[in-house]
């Protein structure tokens, strides 16, 4: 408590000691708020970054992906053109188009053999029920 | 200085600071408040630029769904600024090697240039790595993507398809229907540095997909690529100039091939002269030769002025007229022929005589009606109508020979939708090769009981007369063989020129397909019952069982429709 100023006495400055207190109180408790503050701060700039990294990374991968789907339904689409096919069937499989359109084989096949014959050559008792769908030999064009 | 003046100073450059900063801040006020939306615009200007990007086309499909066209990513070549390129020799030889441009263009192009420049653009699809090779091997060179066109099915249908250039569609289809197959762009915001050059960020292609509907086509890939090969080796076989192959439902008047040879790869439309890119079957007229009897005999019969028994005088199969003197091909088996074997053997002389007896006026009523002298409802870019003059411009001599096929010209198309009219009961056949397109309503062109008796004169030709090379055992057909020649055109060693054809439908009783077949200038046999009527019926023959095939089995699934804007 400060002493009464006596009348017609001059006041005399004297240091007030509580106002460092108080900014270092103050500076603590902005240090205490803004500490945590700038750390989510910071934290979140360098995970925004690192989730744009990811983003950009992620829409490269995804064009690749679709550049590569793009490649893969053209060349599907080119494996079948007819073309491709008609190609493919005469040089690999020797097949050669009839006048009529059909597919027919270029080289003459072995003639069938009968069913049983058949079927003992591969391991087949006579007795075993046949398959139920049998493919027929392609017509042989002569040449 | 006084007291006075001197307590004044302070004030007066207080005031004038003042003053300075009022000045100051009303500026700022003004360009700031003011003038803002301006600077703004000003440095947007300066630093950024706008480019716009095409967006892929739609594809193009056949009626089963099959790709024939579609729009695929593709690298493309580019550097910011050509003289900060350390190896522009270099960069330009392997350019050219990866683009097949000539490495001298590529270099011109960098000479003497600053900023952005192409160097190749829409390479083939399955040259990324390539490129992004390049782009390591040759610091200063970027890649970017664009979209680009392939074609998986390569020269199948190329004629009607056309092809793509950098910019736009070039040829056919893709030039036609440009502006209802692109599917836009889009307009990028690019940044420039302090020396103006634009920055293209390389990601520039757009996150989302977005493809335009595919258009269908009525084209049946199969029957297509059939034809081709048939035309092909029949091309081939008689050294023909060029050829033409359409098939066609008469039912609906879908194309449903329409093949041409010459013909070229649209994956590299520059590898091929631009003459082999047309589209002869409808491009392009031609003397339909005697297969525009069937018109003079239509006219003979709808107008009421011949019935199919009476008969015409050949004589021995020439007719003088003025200077000039027709023939028959082969000499007439006898003196007098009935309308339906002026038809069957082909008589130059009968069909003239009938033409002569008919007047101009009817003759050119009739073949307006079936369509000659006016381009087709297919309306492609550069579609002729064909040579048809008025009968008021016809010398002495025009009528005569008209009725037997030469002195006008047609397009193969306009030939095949008159036999179409014939094979649909006398009814106009509009073509289309968009099976979502408009049907428009049904008109007569003649009398359902003249096309039955013109459907029996055609059966006879094929039975009995010059198109027996075109039967197919267990078909009816009814069809009609043509041989015109070239008038004014002789080959360079001499010889006269020719067009052979054949042009029909099948079965006879209930047509599913009108098929005509051109073989121009051929070599050799020239004869179109020899050299287009086998190939007729091969194509033919093949079209019926695919179309047989395909009516059994399940239909496609029904896809986008698109309004293709004319």
């Amino acid at each position: 408590m400060t002493a009464p100023l006596p009348i017609g006495g001059k006041p005399i400055r004297q240091p007030d000691r509580r106002g460092l207190a108080d900014a270092l109180r103050l500076i603590g408790f902005t240090a205490a708020v803004a500490a945590p503050l700038l750390a989510y701060v910071a934290l979140s700039s360098v995970y925004q970054l690192a989730a744009e990294y990811r983003v950009s990374a992620l829409l490269a991968r995804r064009q690749q992906l679709e550049r590569e789907r793009d490649r893969l339904s053209l060349q599907k689409a080119s494996l079948l053109a007819l073309p491709t096919v008609a190609a493919v069937a005469g040089e690999k499989l020797g097949l050669v188009p009839e006048d009529a359109g059909e597919p027919s084989v270029e080289r003459p096949l072995e003639p069938p053999k009968p069913a049983a014959a058949a079927g003992a050559a591969a391991g087949v008792p006579a007795s075993a029920p046949r398959p139920a769908k049998v493919a027929r030999a392609p017509r042989v064009r002569r040449q | 200085m006084t007291g006075p003046a001197k307590a004044l100073r302070p004030r007066l450059l207080a005031i004038l600071g003042l003053a300075a900063a009022a000045v100051v801040a009303g500026r700022l006020v003004w360009i700031q408040g003011f003038r803002h939306a301006y600077y703004e615009e000003a440095a947007t200007e300066q630093a950024q630029e706008r480019i716009t990007v095409d967006l892929p086309r739609a594809a193009l499909l056949d009626r089963d769904g099959e790709v024939l066209a579609a729009s695929v990513r593709c690298p493309s070549l580019f550097t910011f600024n050509p003289r900060r390129l350390s190896d522009p020799a270099g960069l330009a030889r392997a350019v050219a090697g990866l683009s097949g441009q000539e490495p001298g263009d590529v270099l011109d192009r960098l000479r003497g240039r600053k900023g952005f420049t192409w160097l190749a653009r829409k390479l083939p699809y399955d040259r990324f790595d390539e490129a992004r090779a390049l782009c390591q091997r040759y610091p200063g060179c970027e890649m970017m993507e664009e979209w680009g066109r392939a074609y998986p099915g390569g020269s199948v249908a190329a004629n009607l398809l056309g092809c793509m250039g950098t910019d736009g569609g070039l040829a056919g289809l893709e030039a036609d229907w440009d502006r209802a197959l692109r599917g836009g762009s889009r307009e990028y915001v690019v940044m420039r540095d302090a020396v103006a050059t634009t920055l293209i960020p390389l990601d520039i292609v757009p996150d989302v997909d977005p493809r335009p509907p595919a258009v269908r086509l009525t084209v049946d890939g199969a029957i297509q690529f059939y034809a081709e090969q048939v035309l092909d080796r029949t091309v081939a076989e008689v050294r023909a100039r060029d050829g033409v192959a359409l098939v066609l439902d008469p039912r609906t008047g879908d194309i449903l091939a329409m093949a041409v040879r010459p013909t070229f790869d649209p994956n590299a439309p520059a590898l091929s002269p631009v003459a082999d890119w047309r589209n002869h079957a409808v491009l392009d007229a031609y003397e339909p030769g005697s297969t525009f009897k069937l018109v003079t005999l239509a006219a003979a019969l709808d107008s009421g002025r011949f019935r199919p028994w009476d008969t015409v005088a050949v004589g021995n199969g020439t007719l003088t007229v003025g200077p000039k003197t027709i023939h028959d091909d082969e000499p007439p088996l006898k003196a007098v022929y009935s309308l339906e074997e002026v038809l069957a053997h082909s008589s130059n002389v009968g069909a003239a005589k009938l033409g002569m007896a008919l007047g101009p006026e009817v003759m050119y009523h009739y073949m307006r009606r079936f369509g000659f002298g006016e381009p087709t409802a297919l309306r492609l870019k550069g579609e002729p109508g064909g040579v048809l003059r008025p009968p008021d411009q016809w010398s002495a001599l025009s009528l005569p020979c008209i009725s037997f096929g030469q002195e006008l010209t047609a397009t193969p198309i306009q030939l095949a939708l008159a036999y179409a009219s014939v094979a649909a009961g006398g009814t106009r056949v509009t073509p289309r090769v968009l099976p979502d397109g408009p049907v428009p309503p049904s008109e007569r062109l003649v009398a359902p009981n003249t096309a039955r008796e013109l459907d029996a004169m055609l059966r006879r030709v094929v039975e009995e007369g010059t198109g027996k090379a075109a039967a197919i055992p267990g078909v009816t057909v009814a069809g009609k063989t043509g041989t015109a020649q070239k008038i004014g055109h002789r080959s360079e060693d001499g010889r006269k020129l020719f067009i052979a054809y054949f042009v029909g439908y099948a079965p006879a009783e209930a047509p599913r397909v009108v098929t005509l077949v051109m073989v121009n200038e051929p070599v050799g046999k020239i004869y179109g019952g020899a050299v287009a009527a086998p190939a007729w019926a091969r194509i033919t023959a093949f079209a019926l069982k695919r179309l047989a095939a395909r009516a059994a089995a399940a239909p496609p699934a029904d896809l986008a429709r698109v309004e293709v804007l004319k």
